[in-house]
């Protein structure tokens, strides 16, 4: 840097010190720390500014203006408080959540998914007879529909296979449950599985959609998935280890 | 906006902000009109400004922003290089400027180029440094330094001038007495 451009920088350097701290003007000020015709140049400037500064600082403000500006903020109509953002935002945040709240208080209330797999245990362990009895998947559909059932439901490819024993629907929770029964039977050993199917609406921390994630639960091996609006929960007994996959 | 915060804005810079006006527009009048719109504009739409330590950067690039506006103008300010001031300046002892009046320096400095007037009143209100003078003014920083620099020395040799006329009408007091004596 020389002199030129260390006067054309300190210019910008108010002489009440408040740029003593910038950064910019350290090299300008180191030179003429060092310079004395820069120094005695810079000293000059800074005393012009200070006068200048004082005099403008103190050029006359007419009487009236400030008391015009305060006369005149009162006839100046205040802002439409929905047109303020923060009161905008409040608001709609405020709506959202008296919106929110029912599906909040019904999302505290709704079970869990594990609940629901646990009382399916229980209900099965005590089982004892179904609604209707048939091999036939379309004959336990159209019972379905006729009551209220889910007659949508759909099956694991290998179980689609599998002749039905028959059905039941039951209520869990205030939400209907449709039992589905299936006979798997290899060779001459009798197995069963049951499928139990509930709307997901019902339920929260649902199984993944579409891919089912097998359990081991005691008594019983459990496959669960999600698929098109339904949960499903496929009961094997434990004894029968690995044949859940197969179904699949 | 509370009452009580729009009356303590206009007591913190109503007076910068006149003195800023008047190095824009020159006319007393259009100044204090400048004034009171931008502190309308700030009622109107203050609210906006969600970080309220910035309402003096508001109020005085609003001001600033108004008085383009109402100029209208067709052709941008052209922005100069920085480049040292060759000619001579006059020497202006701060005694001199300390023995004028406000209105004097404050005249001196309205016969400033339009382009050098904004920035030179605000650097010598001193409550804005040079990068806030350029975000006040919209312009870059090196622009401001080359603002700076030619307007100081286009009110140097005003002030040296505004100086020189108030001298010549001093009526020395010895040559009235001389003068009474003789007319005796």
């Amino acid at each position: 840097m020389d002199k030129s451009e260390a006067k054309i920088i300190l210019q910008a350097y108010r002489a009440n010190g408040a740029d003593a701290t910038d950064p910019h003007f350290t090299e300008a000020l180191q030179l003429a720390g060092i310079d004395a015709e820069l120094k005695a140049w810079f000293a000059e400037q800074q005393a012009f500014d200070r006068a200048i500064s004082a005099k403008l600082r103190s050029a006359p403000v007419p009487a009236d203006l400030r008391a015009s500006i305060l006369a005149g903020r009162k006839v100046v109509p205040a802002p439409i408080w929905w047109r303020r953002p923060a009161a905008l935002i409040a608001v709609v945040a405020a709506m959202l959540m008296l919106l929110a709240i029912p599906f909040m208080l019904q999302t505290r209330n709704t079970p869990q998914f594990s609940e629901f797999k646990r009382d399916s245990m229980s209900f099965l362990d005590s089982l004892n007879k179904l609604d209707m009895s048939s091999k036939d998947h379309e004959t336990v559909r159209a019972w379905l529909a006729a009551h209220g059932g889910h007659k949508q439901f759909s099956l694991p490819t290998q179980l689609g296979g599998k002749p039905s024993l028959g059905c039941r629907i039951f209520e869990w929770k205030g939400n209907k449950v449709t039992l589905i029964c299936f006979n798997t039977t290899v060779g001459k050993k009798f197995e069963e599985v049951h499928l139990l199917v509930v709307d997901e609406r019902a339920i929260r921390n649902r199984p993944p959609e579409g891919k089912p994630v097998f359990e081991s639960n005691g008594e019983w091996d459990t496959a669960s998935w999600r698929d098109d609006g339904l949960a499903y929960v496929l009961f094997g007994h434990a004894k029968n280890h690995g044949k859940l996959e197969q179904l699949f | 906006m509370e009452n009580a915060e729009f009356e303590q804005l206009v007591n913190q810079y109503y007076e910068a902000l006149y003195r800023f006006a008047l190095s824009l527009t020159r006319s007393e009048a259009a100044s204090c009109d400048l004034t009171q719109q931008t502190f309308y504009l700030w009622a109107a739409k203050g609210h906006q400004l969600r970080d309220r330590t910035k309402a003096k950067s508001w109020l005085f690039t609003t001001l600033h922003r108004e008085f383009l506006g109402s100029k209208r103008r067709e052709t941008r300010f052209p922005h100069h290089e920085m480049k040292e001031v060759d000619h001579e300046l006059p020497t202006v002892l701060p005694t001199v400027v300390n023995d004028l009046d406000g209105s004097t320096v404050m005249e001196s400095l309205l016969l400033v180029d339009e382009l050098y007037r904004a920035p030179l009143m605000l650097f010598y209100l001193e409550d804005f440094s040079y990068q806030e003078i350029a975000e006040q003014l919209e312009i870059p920083i090196g622009t401001v330094m080359s603002r700076l620099n030619r307007g100081k020395a286009q009110l140097r040799q005003l002030v040296a001038g505004a100086s020189q006329s108030k001298s010549e009408k001093i009526i020395s007091l010895n040559d009235t007495r001389k003068e009474a004596k003789s007319r005796g």
